[in-house]
């Protein structure tokens, strides 16, 4: 049980900054109806 | 509709051209904002957001045997087409794709709005890099 437990805490710390790393940074977007 | 676009959680700034007819959005480290949240709330200020041009970190995965974006914090997978002024960053992907080259990559490209909600969204690539751990 601790081993599963450790296997699944060294899976989620590997996950965590993989799934941070996926993000907008900027976004330029063109606007209508500013006239 | 810059302080509807500020109000949303993960903005950093924006800025807004009335010259450009453009919104400009800088996004903080960790953020879940997503292109969708930020044209609705433009298009709820009463104005229409038409293409972006976005700053977006993700991995590169194949999609029909073609590479794509996945960018897993945003709830989705952008399909990577090239830009015919600069096809280079495409190849460049489709490099990454072929080597099996892991790690996140920064790709600078242009998304314009799906025509349908059935649509594939595709981000126009112009530029790509990889990110150093740590970034």
């Amino acid at each position: 049980m601790v081993r599963l437990f450790r296997v699944a805490a060294v899976v989620t710390l590997m996950l965590v900054p993989a799934l941070c790393a996926a993000e907008l940074r900027r976004v330029n977007l063109k606007v209508l109806g500013m006239d | 509709m810059r302080v509807a676009v500020q109000r949303i959680d993960g903005v950093e700034s924006a800025d807004v051209s009335l010259q450009f007819k453009t919104a400009d959005i800088k996004l903080r480290p960790g953020n879940r904002v997503t292109l969708s949240r930020l044209r609705t709330a433009i298009k709820d200020s009463g104005f229409t957001a038409r293409e972006a041009t976005v700053t977006v970190v993700g991995t590169i995965v194949e999609r029909g045997g073609k590479p794509a974006l996945d960018a897993t914090g945003l709830g989705t997978v952008l399909l990577i087409v090239p830009d015919p002024g600069n096809p280079e960053a495409h190849k460049e992907a489709a490099a990454r794709l072929a080597s099996k080259q892991a790690g996140a990559v920064e790709i600078v490209g242009v998304i314009n709005p799906p025509a349908s909600a059935e649509d594939p969204e595709q981000i126009i690539i112009q530029l790509l890099a990889p990110v150093e751990k740590g970034s």
